[in-house]
């Protein structure tokens, strides 16, 4: 997980007086599962078409695999694939024509791929049936067969679960989360979806208003949406080897005024409240913090923009 | 390149709208030929080609057009030409691909629509005398560099304005302005000036279409024959304006396309 694929530095994208993405810069790391999340219209997918090459960045630069002029990022993407608003498709064509159209235009030799990937999306047997008697889930699925057809090592899809069923939903999240285990295949995935990202991703980019807000690993956005007692005392130096020491407890950070956050063992506060007692150190605030994806998330991006983007779903963040 | 081309070709191929447009065309022709009693009161190759001639110099851009802002615009609007790019292949070849199958596309349209009529009618009634064969071919050779000038100006306003419908709507009208603006000059100026070429449709005109015509006795009956066979230096003309014209609208359709945001 340390080995960095893909950086962006600075990439801004203004139309007229608009600046839409205001100079956002991160790393991607190989086995990334990376959550960009944001309300509608923070700038995620002019960030994606930008890394595509679909849209030019008005400044900044970007890095993948290694490459930063224009000749060898169109090389990179070879490696790469993208679904990005609309899923590939022709609507007069079936599936099976669609994925034959997508193996030429990439120069895949081998035909077989086409079959696998219809069944791993669950299209195999869609027949002459042409895409624009599609379902929605179904586009949208055959728009991820055609990003799975080249097997690449980085896949950057744009609200890959929109319009999905809640079986669609799961199936594709296992898909993603097989392709990234078993083949570790990189994904920068964008959503709404707080809760959808939460059981799929490692780390994630919160976006608001074109910029990148908070940068943070799964783990420590579980951390830190966890609930935990802020405790402080009299001798917060001391706290944390009593607490170690005494208590046998190890799952706390330890804030830059000498507070502790613990997360476990938060119901025992009397407990805890005696054994600091007794080892002279007197509590000033016990509180119990019971903070959770959604209050993070609302934090991050702001009331106007939840209230903008109704179809957020943020409350039913699986809370850890 | 070689990709996009082929995945092109596979498109069309499997596309219904080409084979309509084709049917359509077809008949199109067909009608106004029957309309207009195929011309003369002698049916043959020679004649055939003769009086076709100006029908086709209006109808075939129109055809080409619609089947360039198909191969052009189309993938545009759909969003399907974004994957060509995401997938790492260079703006140019998405573009060249693209034109070379539209050239190709409508030369196979004009080869289709003429060639197959005229060799049809010359199997059944013969060649006749109105034009020499010779003649015939160095016109329609000369003219495939207009039609295809043609077709770059189409693919030029496809990369622009991206949508199919649009592309065809601009692309009438405008063609029906050089139309008029080609008449105008011909009409008020008696224009004999090298200037003219840059008008596609005149160029196309004046390599397809004999403009004099006398009378003249074979098989034991008077036959209408054309007086002037076109002259090396017409065909020149017009073959180098169409080459131009290819160059100028490829390098500005090219300019539109390369900075793009795809939407």
């Amino acid at each position: 997980m340390s080995d960095t694929i893909m950086t962006a530095s600075s990439l801004t994208k203004q139309y007229m007086k608009n600046t839409v993405v205001k100079g956002v810069s991160f790393k991607i790391r190989k086995g990334m599962i990376c959550g960009l999340v944001g309300p509608n219209g923070a700038g995620k997918t002019t960030i994606m078409k930008m890394l595509g090459g679909l849209t030019i960045p008005t400044s900044g630069s970007m890095e993948i695999f290694g490459e930063r002029d224009e000749k060898g990022l169109a090389h990179s993407r070879s490696r790469m694939s993208f679904m990005i608003e609309t899923p590939y498709a022709k609507q007069n064509m079936t599936a099976m024509q669609n994925m034959e159209k997508l193996r030429l235009q990439k120069g895949l030799p081998d035909k077989g791929r086409i079959k696998e990937v219809l069944e791993m999306v669950g299209l195999a047997d869609t027949g002459k049936k042409v895409v624009k008697n599609f379902s929605l889930g179904m586009k949208q699925r055959l728009g991820i067969a055609g990003a799975m057809l080249t097997k690449p090592e980085i896949m950057v899809l744009d609200e890959p679960v929109n319009g999905l069923d809640p079986e669609g939903i799961v199936e594709i999240r296992e898909l993603l989360l097989k392709l990234n285990r078993e083949e570790h295949v990189t994904i920068l995935i964008s959503s709404h979806l707080l809760s959808e990202l939460s059981l799929l991703c490692t780390d994630y980019l919160f976006i608001r208003h074109g910029e990148i807000v908070q940068d943070i690993s799964a783990d420590d956005l579980n951390r830190t949406c966890h609930e935990y007692l802020r405790i402080s005392t009299d001798n917060n130096s001391l706290m944390p080897a009593v607490l170690e020491n005494k208590l046998g407890l190890k799952d706390f950070t330890v804030q830059k005024d000498g507070s502790v956050h613990l997360y476990e063992k938060t119901e025992d506060i009397r407990l805890i409240s005696k054994t600091l007692f007794e080892n002279n150190i007197i509590p000033t605030e016990i509180h119990m913090h019971d903070a959770n994806l959604e209050e993070y998330y609302m934090k991050l991006v702001g009331d106007d923009d939840v209230q903008r983007d109704k179809s957020a779903d943020i409350s039913a963040v699986k809370k850890h | 390149m070689f990709n996009v081309i082929k995945a092109q070709i596979y498109q069309l191929s499997r596309s219904i709208s080409t084979y309509i447009i084709l049917i359509v065309s077809a008949a199109i022709l067909v009608l106004f030929f029957a309309a207009e009693g195929f011309g003369s009161e002698q049916l043959n190759g020679s004649c055939f080609a003769v009086n076709s001639a100006e029908l086709y110099s209006e109808c075939l851009p129109m055809f080409a057009m619609l089947y360039t802002a198909i191969i052009c615009a189309g993938d545009m609007k759909d969003k399907t030409m974004n994957y060509e790019m995401l997938s790492g292949t260079k703006r140019i070849y998405v573009y060249c691909g693209r034109i070379i199958v539209s050239l190709l596309v409508n030369t196979l349209l004009t080869v289709i629509l003429f060639a197959v009529p005229t060799l049809i009618i010359s199997a059944i009634y013969g060649w006749g005398y109105a034009v020499p064969v010779s003649d015939v071919i160095l016109r329609w050779v000369s003219a495939l560099l207009p039609m295809m000038r043609l077709t770059m100006f189409y693919a030029m306003v496809s990369f622009i304005f991206k949508s199919p419908i649009l592309v065809c709507t601009l692309g009438y009208v405008l063609t029906f302005l050089e139309m008029i603006l080609s008449l105008f000059i011909q009409e008020m100026l008696s224009a004999k000036i090298i200037p003219m070429y840059c008008l596609s449709f005149y160029n196309m005109t004046k390599l397809l279409c004999p403009e004099n015509y006398g009378y003249g006795f074979a098989e034991e009956k008077d036959i209408v024959v054309v007086k002037d066979l076109l002259r090396t230096s017409t065909a020149l003309h017009g073959m180098a304006a169409g080459m131009l014209g290819i160059v100028i609208f490829g390098v500005l359709g090219y300019l539109a396309f390369r900075k793009k945001d795809m939407g």
